[in-house]
């Protein structure tokens, strides 16, 4: 896992009037291709602001988490391609058109031969998760790029819980 | 996506039952039903539960989604609201939303207690209502599902309180008292 990537603690504070910029949720700074930049969902700091305070609801985010399971993901000549690899063989993107109205994919390479793939899906038609992001660690080595690691996270229509998760 | 407007009325446990007699599954037929909490708004938000004016919030609410509806039940302490029509699809879990009932508990039971006060209260209403359901439309309450279970997301709803071998089981026995097992789903099987 590059480091770096799993000091990423993503916003769980409380809503109180507008809401502040804050990972994962601001609007993408206007310099895209950057660190910063990669892994925010814009669509959350509109949830916030048009959620009325009369249903409770504290829209948040979940920290990054890593993936339970296996992943399939092989190698590939680039960043781009074993992101989409990843993809398909964990099914993401089935639920498109059914479950999840929108994904989207970045990569960030550095020059050290580390790189960085999102995947930000957002939303879910669950009335307690308005949209869940993964983030696909890889590095290369030699002429193709293997993975090194993959985490997640939800964006929480109600709230997050002291236990981190979705209320 | 065209809102599906909701019903907004409330019931006893008992008018609930007769409120569903009259209802028609034609045009779609739920296949199970899943149970979740409100969590925020918890109970103690709510301190006299529900009122038309939150469930008037709620609608607002689930249709700046751009959904088509929500969940079909809020259960509180004292009444069942209908929301989505029970006739028509939902929107609560991304899982099951084509074939599942969605029922919404008011309270947060992750941390708030689901076997005494007004979450037993609570409880009993839900499970009124899923007994009531499961009977009219032949389904096995042992299908019944928690939010939880749902395999696309990873949160706490309906919260760790809410025990899904003992709700199921209530509603197993709250059907055998008032139908005398007649209205179990094994005699709807074949």
């Amino acid at each position: 896992m590059a480091a770096g990537l799993l000091a990423c603690a993503c916003s769980s504070e409380q809503r109180a009037g507008p809401p502040a910029p804050t990972a994962g949720e601001a609007s993408p700074p206007s310099d895209a291709w950057s660190r910063e930049a990669l892994d925010v969902q814009p669509e959350m700091a509109l949830l916030k602001r048009r959620t009325p305070v009369t249903t409770g609801y504290t829209p948040a985010t979940t920290a990054w988490t890593p993936l339970p399971g296996e992943i399939e993901a092989g190698q590939a000549p680039s960043p781009g391609a074993l992101l989409m690899g990843v993809i398909t063989s964990q099914h993401w993107s089935d639920i498109l058109g059914d479950a999840v109205w929108e994904q989207t994919t970045r990569v960030l390479v550095d020059d050290s031969g580390v790189a960085t793939g999102v995947v930000l899906q957002w939303g879910l038609m669950d009335d307690a998760v308005a949209g869940r992001d993964f983030r696909v660690s890889m590095r290369r080595t030699g002429d193709t790029w293997k993975v090194d690691g993959v985490e997640r996270r939800f964006h929480c229509r109600r709230g997050v819980s002291a236990s981190g998760q979705c209320q | 996506m065209a809102w599906k407007p909701i019903v907004g009325q409330s019931f006893t446990s008992t008018e609930f039952d007769q409120y569903c007699h009259t209802l028609k599954w034609d045009a779609w037929r739920p296949s199970f039903i899943v149970l979740h909490n409100t969590a925020s708004p918890s109970l103690a938000q709510r301190p006299q539960g529900l009122t038309r004016e939150h469930i008037a919030n709620l609608e607002a609410y689930y249709r700046g989604q751009s959904w088509s509806g929500g969940p079909h039940l809020f259960v509180d302490d004292s009444k069942i609201w209908v929301f989505t029509p029970l006739t028509v699809s939902g929107t609560h879990s991304p899982s099951w939303n084509k074939i599942a009932l969605g029922i919404e508990m008011l309270g947060n039971y992750e941390a708030e207690e689901f076997a005494s006060g007004r979450g037993l209260q609570v409880r009993n209403n839900a499970v009124g209502a899923l007994a009531t359901l499961c009977a009219i439309l032949g389904l096995d309450p042992q299908g019944i599902k928690l939010h939880r279970e749902d395999p696309l997301t990873t949160h706490l709803c309906p919260g760790k309180n809410v025990r899904k071998l003992e709700v199921v089981q209530e509603v197993q026995d709250l059907m055998i008292s008032r139908h005398g097992g007649d209205h179990l789903a094994s005699d709807h099987a074949g």
